[in-house]
């Protein structure tokens, strides 16, 4: 009897033990259930729905790929294709200058600290601050640069109201906000970088130039790698500065997916579901190819 | 020892999921304060009716009409509370979309070109006879042209607190002693000869994206045009009248040269306001902030007739919005009580409007524009005649069917040889396709 009760006991005082540990996770479960899994699945389920909560397979997904009849088909395309247009240029410029930057910080010139928080200060405001920053700089009449050509005679350029301008702009703005955490992540990279692989290379007669790209660079794939999976997400879900600079124009060309899934977010929940899952296995996809590289050349 | 622990750790995980299912709970509920009474005849009623009010009203004007709510709570202190949250615009309709029926408020302020449509998707309920057994409304006693918009055979879809047009406010130390202008022809005249590119002053700018939804309307009107169709929703801005009205705003930039070019939203205001433009197209709603920065330099004078060389009676129509207490659906019970409380304080608000006309509106109760109050009250007399402010067209689809075009005319003011037509063509083509979503999609 007693060697059938022992393993029981002992079973009970294991899941007692377990348990004090579930009840320290049971408030974060709780949370997380209720505003992470619970939204997930629901706003999976009311992508097949339409207006009336009736199930309709996947007739969203076929409208606003396909069916022309309806507003949202083609805003969504263009939004779609206005997001990959900004994925597609601010990436490269969101890698190459923070590299370029950590690399001029890791040398350790003069002042360096004050150029490194100083860079990465814009990291640190909100958007709307940004915005409001730049509209007073770019504006037409009433913007710093506008003045400024005004002063040399030039003619007025429109910053925010026309192509390729507005596009530059966005860029410049996001640049600027949020290259410095890249440059952290790259320079935190550079540190790491043994400096006698450096003195190596010095004996052996080689360039500052070609130690960046022989030594410098594959040493910092790593870092490198993670930098472009974060960025492309990030730039994916561009947002606010285009809907607060530009307001998606001139003409909706630089109206990006996001804003097309928030235009239809309370009137159709169920189109703007079925967007922002479309969007969210594009990204899933291509961060799916990125891993698969990176795994590549580990490998 | 250790299994009471176990047992009172038990008890916390219970007492966490019930706060965690209480949260959910809150979300539910929306506060209802318990009534006692009213539906039952003879028994005896106490308490205080709570009424929730959202409203998008911002700015300077949320003081005035915070006062006045608070009038209102003061002389039915004990019976009705009203409480108040606002909201900008985007967020309180929103919120309303997002919150109806479950947690909406009681009464909601919506603009009066979105009423049928909120009515059509069942955000609001018709005030209809079951609410007048305490105290009646009379829709006769309201500005006609905006309240004919609201009637429906059930009753009418809400009672207008003021119609809101947009006025032509001018800096008196420019404008000097010349003769104020009647029509387009003589505006133009005089804001040329106040332009003063050199030193950076203008005559008239004007943003090519706000308040353009308000100018080319009321070029629109005053060209003899239409939004829409009433009936239908569809487009009928593709017109003569619409492609002269797009024209004009066009010129007042290209053939003019009184505005700067590509001016963005509130930059125009921003000039104005710094003393660099003579006259200045915006909503009354800026009247209070405008009186501060500007004191007496500050000159009003209606739109009518002022974006049109016509003279006939079309001409003097000036856009308007309206903000209308309209109802909202709710899963809560509506209780006689507070049908009777909704009246009486929809009724209260318009017979006090007239303090309504210190923040610049002016009141849609036809008793309150007679009050010495509106009367005294600092410029409101200037919009010019009330009768010809043109509230938006009675449509179901009126913002898929028409707000499309704005967008387009923004692409005609940016170009001095903008196609006009071929833009108002592409902004039909959109805005028919817009209908069609909005009923099918």
């Amino acid at each position: 009897m007693e060697s059938f009760e022992k393993p029981v006991l002992h079973k009970l005082t294991v899941f007692k033990k377990q348990f004090y540990g579930f009840l320290f996770a049971v408030p974060f479960l709780a949370i997380f259930a209720l505003f992470f899994i619970y939204p997930f699945f629901s706003g999976i389920a009311v992508s097949f729905t339409n207006r009336k909560g009736e199930w309709v397979g996947f007739q969203n997904y076929y409208n606003i790929l396909f069916n022309k009849d309806f507003v949202y088909q083609s805003d969504f395309l263009r939004g779609l294709g206005n997001t990959l247009l900004f994925v597609a240029i601010s990436v490269p410029l969101l890698i190459v200058i923070p590299l370029f930057i950590a690399i001029l910080l890791d040398i350790k010139p003069a002042g360096y600290k004050f150029f490194r928080a100083l860079l990465f200060m814009p990291t640190v405001f909100s958007i709307s601050a940004v915005v409001l920053m730049w509209k007073r700089v770019l504006e037409v009449e009433t913007g710093f640069v506008d003045a400024a050509l005004k002063a040399m005679g030039m003619s007025q350029i429109d910053f925010l109201g026309s192509q390729p301008w507005a596009w530059i702009s966005l860029f410049v703005v996001t640049v600027w906000w949020t290259m410095g955490t890249n440059i952290v992540i790259l320079g935190a990279g550079l540190k790491n970088i043994d400096k006698t692989v450096y003195e190596a290379a010095a004996i052996d007669g080689a360039s500052y130039l070609k130690t960046v790209f022989t030594i410098t660079l594959p040493l910092l794939a790593g870092q490198i790698v993670v930098v472009l999976i974060m960025t492309i997400l990030a730039s994916f879900n561009i947002y606010g500065q285009p809907l607060l600079l530009t307001a998606g124009g001139p003409e909706r060309t630089t109206q990006v997916a996001l804003m097309v899934i928030v235009s239809n977010l309370f009137d159709r929940p169920y189109v703007a579901a079925s967007m922002a899952l479309l969007l969210g296995l594009i990204m899933i996809a291509i961060s799916l190819i990125q891993a698969a590289f990176a795994r590549r050349r580990n490998d | 020892m250790k299994l009471k622990k176990f047992w009172l750790s038990l008890a916390a995980v219970a007492m966490a999921a019930a706060m965690s299912l209480s949260l959910v709970a809150c979300g539910e509920g929306g506060g209802e304060e318990p009534e006692k009474g009213g539906e039952n005849p003879g028994q005896t009623v106490t308490g205080s009716v709570s009424l929730k009010l959202w409203t998008p009203v911002t700015g300077a004007d949320l003081t005035v009409f915070n006062r006045m709510i608070t009038r209102f709570n003061q002389a039915y202190e004990g019976q009705i509370h009203v409480d108040h949250q606002s909201n900008v615009r985007d967020t309180h309709y929103n919120n309303l979309k997002n919150n109806i029926p479950n947690n909406g408020p009681d009464i909601a302020i919506i603009h009066s070109q979105l009423v049928k449509n909120y009515a059509e998707k069942e955000y609001i309920v018709p005030i209809d006879d079951s609410f007048f057994t305490k105290e009646t409304i009379d829709p006769n006693g309201y500005q006609q042209n905006v309240m004919s918009t609201l009637k429906t055979e059930d009753g009418v879809l809400g009672f207008p607190l003021d119609v809101h047009p947009i006025v032509l406010y001018y800096n008196k130390s420019i404008v000097g002693d010349n003769p104020l202008p009647k029509n387009f022809t003589e505006l133009m005249t005089l804001a040329q000869k106040l332009t003063n590119s050199s030193q950076g002053v203008w005559g008239l700018p004007i943003s090519t994206l706000w308040p353009t939804e308000f100018t080319y309307t009321t070029a629109l009107y005053q060209e003899g045009g239409e939004e829409i169709d009433t009936a239908t929703s569809q487009p009928k801005f593709n017109s003569d009248a619409g492609a002269a009205a797009a024209e004009h705003l066009r010129d007042i930039i290209y053939k003019y040269k009184v505005s700067p070019e590509n001016l963005g939203t509130d930059a125009d205001l921003q000039l104005f306001t710094t003393g660099k433009a003579a006259f200045h197209i915006q909503g009354c709603w800026q009247l209070s902030s405008l009186m501060e920065i500007f004191g007496d330099d500050l000159g009003v004078m209606s739109l009518s007739g002022m974006l049109t060389d016509k003279t006939d009676a079309a001409s003097k129509y000036v856009m308007a919005r309206s903000h209308v207490f309209c109802v909202a659906k709710t899963k809560r019970a509506l209780s006689q009580r507070k049908k009777e409380a909704i009246v009486t304080f929809i009724k209260w608000m318009g017979e006090n409007s007239a303090e309504w006309s210190t923040a610049g509106q002016i009141p849609a109760f036809n008793a309150a524009r007679e009050s010495d109050t509106f009367k005294n009250a600092p410029y409101v007399s200037l919009y010019g005649d009330p009768a010809n402010f043109r509230t938006a067209a009675s449509a179901t689809y009126f913002e898929s069917g028409y707000e499309t075009v704005f967008q387009y005319v923004t692409t005609i003011m940016k170009s001095a040889d903008s196609d006009i037509r071929g833009e108002l063509t592409k902004a039909e083509e959109e805005a028919k396709r817009a209908v069609s979503t909005e009923m099918y999609g």
